[in-house]
């Protein structure tokens, strides 16, 4: 923790230091604009560096996690740049207004991934075995596979055919994909409860052969609620890249026009 | 190796009573010593090895005599002394290549000098060394070296060793009594209760001592089995030779060789893991000195459970009453060199000793609190490593700490003892366990032998990366598994590519490491 704030600390004291800079230069009557607007943009290079380092592994530059840290530390540096930057203030044009949205989206998924990446990995751990993202549609097929034999053994049983109607209505499509994704982002176990429920009101009805096959599919029933929470939970840590690393192409590309743009159109004198 | 040469050999008194129709047609002994062994001609001097580094060969003096330092102080003196045997020279291509040296390539300056201050072992012709290290890949417990010019020591090779005692009952004897008698010494030597004992009193406690071995040197075949069957602590403990029982009388103090060994206490109905015991710890000395004047109170805190294959010197209560307590200047010492509690939680100190993971010496750690799945570790090591991945980021779990499945370089390397051509070895100077690919023949006796399922077959392909096809249409595999990153400075790739501080390569013994790590990162 002490860390933390140390580091923030830092942080602002650079985007004090920024500031003081900026207003300096104003004073000498120039536009600081482009003072500010090169060290966002050397900002935001520094911020590529990560990207590269992560895409380099054999390379021996340091410890991938005092990357990441710079990489934190040096994205809340830039928004503050940026802040100083647009002056606090809205664009007033079209193109402006694609930059600045597509700077937002860059900091607001950062922001986000890092919280993602703090947060969810201490929620998998206490039913997290094993479980990665690629496995999981193996994984779910293979208890699918199982639930389907105890459904056909159990059409053997004349008082078991309730859990074929059950299969056929709720279960089958409940095993054939990921469900109720937004309940698990939401720590909902309602709809988990939903077909327990339906799983034991069904019990009375069955004769023992079929309780006992009832009760084993009610074990992969959780089972597969689980991967169905590990199947939100680790997309999630993903799908945020795939948000994040395109949006931060696009606005290094339009970053590059917008300088070239403001040096065609400028006077000369920064 | 030619053939008067090989007859020569077997003419020695240490084969004399090796039968040659013992041995298989298709690996004669002939064979045996022609293509696994090797004869070094020594000066005076020249270091045969050094102690703490790695090896697997047996020695066999033929000519001469060879020293083995004894004392620390010795080992120290020799370090200052040590020189390369061989000077490069601009003109030694015109001169006839010597015959093989010493593997060290290392001479020590002013041999007499050494011999003349430090007490050193003598072995003499025919005399056998090195079978400790041999049989239990521990490292070199002191530095070998030749004692006059002349000096000619049979090297023979860990396959060589191993061929030899399987088909060999005499050999095997023989090996074994010289094993016993200087694994008992060397025990005695690691161990640094002893290092401010008179010399005197040593060899007494010595001639006194007694030592007894528990398990087996093949503990691994059918442990993975035995794990995943195992469902509690205590069915682990069930299979293991009880040493000591709680509340037993104390006969012995006990003096850990090799191996390791399980401390636990009784909790309700069963035992608790609060410790474990590895070589040169010391057992039941602690309470033998707090009980000193009430010799009917002795009795062990803790029971001794032996893990796998376990070494244990007995010394006597009378004789530590009587020599040892008395000689001890400084009482301290003792519960230093007695195993204090883990500082893990019991539950997963029960499933380190279980697994046996604490035979690792660099095994990765991965927090699953903080691990995000990026798998940046394994693609770190894919790039490292001809874009194949050296381990698996899977494994055992308990809470929140896994132990994935990756290459420990384990204190005791049992992978190494069946290789037919030495392909996977120790490096002599790390300690790290490597596979030699061009050794490598894709047997697979070195992945079925790990007991933690962390060496894999990977199928070879050519320059084009085409696969390797053998003449049954079979893809040619060989043995691949974490190096370390041997040769590349900087340290392991997996642990320096992961982002989020989630892994880290650690040795199991330091538990402290481990539970400070897993602390600072939670």
């Amino acid at each position: 923790m002490r860390k933390i704030i140390l580091n923030a600390a830092a942080v602002l004291g650079v985007l004090a230091i920024v500031y003081w800079a900026t207003d300096l230069y104003d004073a000498a009557l120039r536009d600081p604009r482009f003072f500010d607007g090169w060290i966002l943009a050397v900002g935001m290079a520094a911020q590529l560096l990560f990207h590269m380092r992560r895409n380099l592994p054999a390379l021996q530059i340091g410890q991938a996690s005092t990357w990441l840290r710079t990489h934190i530390y040096t994205g809340y540096f830039v928004i503050g740049a940026f802040a100083f930057h647009t002056k606090f203030s809205l664009p007033d044009a079209p193109f402006e207004w694609v930059l600045w949205g597509l700077f937002a989206l860059v900091a607001i998924s950062g922001v986000v991934g890092a919280f993602l990446s703090w947060s969810i990995p201490a929620q998998l751990v206490p039913d997290a075995e094993q479980i990665t993202f690629e496995r999981i549609p193996a994984l779910r097929h293979s208890l699918a596979e199982e639930v389907e034999t105890l459904v056909t053994q159990s059409l053997q049983h004349p008082g078991s055919r309730a859990i074929s109607e059950v299969y056929i209505n709720t279960l089958s499509s409940f095993f054939g994909r990921a469900r109720n994704v937004p309940a698990h982002l939401r720590g909902s176990q309602r709809p988990l409860q939903a077909m327990c429920v339906e799983i034991d009101d069904l019990e009375r009805y069955l004769e023992p052969p079929g309780k006992d096959t009832l009760r084993q599919i009610k074990d992969r029933v959780v089972a597969k609620d689980r991967l169905d929470f590990h199947y939100a939970h680790l997309g999630l840590l993903q799908a945020w890249l795939f948000v994040h690393i395109p949006a931060t192409y696009c606005l290094v590309a339009l970053t590059l026009i917008h300088i070239l743009v403001v040096y065609a159109f400028s006077s000369g004198v920064p | 190796m030619p053939r008067d040469l090989v007859d020569r050999i077997l003419s020695q008194p240490v084969f004399s009573d090796v039968a040659p129709g013992d041995f298989p047609s298709d690996l004669s002994l002939h064979d045996i010593i022609a293509n696994d062994s090797r004869v070094l001609d020594l000066a005076s001097g020249d270091i045969v090895f050094r102690q703490g580094t790695y090896g697997t060969s047996l020695f066999v003096v033929l000519e001469g005599d060879v020293c083995g330092l004894t004392t620390a102080a010795g080992e120290k003196a020799a370090r200052r002394y040590e020189r390369p045997n061989r000077k490069p020279s601009a003109f030694g291509w015109l001169r006839p290549q010597p015959a093989e040296r010493s593997a060290t390539g290392l001479r020590l300056k002013k041999p007499a000098k050494i011999t003349s201050r430090f007490p050193t072992a003598r072995h003499e012709r025919n005399s056998i060394f090195g079978e400790v290290a041999a049989l239990t890949r521990s490292p070199r417990s002191n530095t070998i070296f030749a004692d006059c010019d002349g000096t000619q020591v049979l090297e023979i090779r860990w396959p060589g060793v191993r061929d030899l005692r399987h088909w060999s009952d005499a050999f095997r004897r023989r090996i074994d009594e010289a094993y016993r008698r200087d694994a008992l010494d060397e025990a005695l030597r690691q161990c640094a209760l002893f290092d401010q004992v008179d010399p005197d009193v040593l060899k007494m406690i010595r001639s006194c001592a007694e030592l007894t071995s528990y398990g087996s040197f093949g503990w691994t075949h059918g442990f993975q089995t035995a794990v995943s069957r195992q469902t509690d602590a205590d069915g682990a403990i069930d299979r293991e030779p009880a040493i000591v029982r709680q509340n037993d009388y104390l006969d012995d103090v006990l003096v850990i060789g090799a191996g390791f060994a399980r401390l636990s206490e009784k909790l309700h109905a069963g035992d608790r893991t609060v410790g474990y015991l590895t070589p040169g710890d010391v057992y039941g000395l602690d309470c033998v000195a707090a009980d000193a004047s009430n010799t009917r109170r002795r009795s062990a805190r803790h029971s001794l459970y032996g893990m796998g294959y376990v070494d244990v010197i007995r010394i006597p209560v009378a004789v530590v009453d009587a020599h040892l307590l008395p000689a001890i200047d400084d009482v301290g010492q003792i519960s230093s060199l007695t195993p204090s509690v883990a500082d893990l939680p019991s539950r997963m100190l029960d499933f380190m000793v279980d697994s046996r993971l604490v035979n690792g010496t660099r095994a990765m750690a991965i927090n699953m609190d903080r691990c995000v799945n990026c798998d940046d570790c394994v693609r770190a090591c894919a790039a490292t490593h001809d874009e194949i991945p050296r381990f698996k980021r899977h494994g055992p779990v308990h809470n929140r700490l896994m132990i994935a499945h990756a290459c420990m370089h384990c204190i005791d390397p049992v992978c190494l003892i069946d290789c037919p051509t030495e392909a996977i070895h120790r490096d002599p100077v790390s300690g790290t366990v490597v596979i030699q690919d061009a050794s490598c023949i894709g047997c697979g006796t070195c992945a079925a032998a790990c007991p933690y399922d962390n060496i894999q077959m990977e199928a070879v392909r050519n320059s084009e990366g085409a696969f390797l096809i053998d003449e049954d249409g079979a893809h040619i595999q060989r043995a691949t598994k974490c190096d370390f990153c041997a040769g590349r400075s900087g340290g392991p790739a997996c642990q320096r590519a992961c982002p989020h501080d989630a892994l880290i390569r650690v040795d199991i013994k330091s538990a402290e490491n481990l539970s400070d790590w897993l602390k600072h990162t939670h």
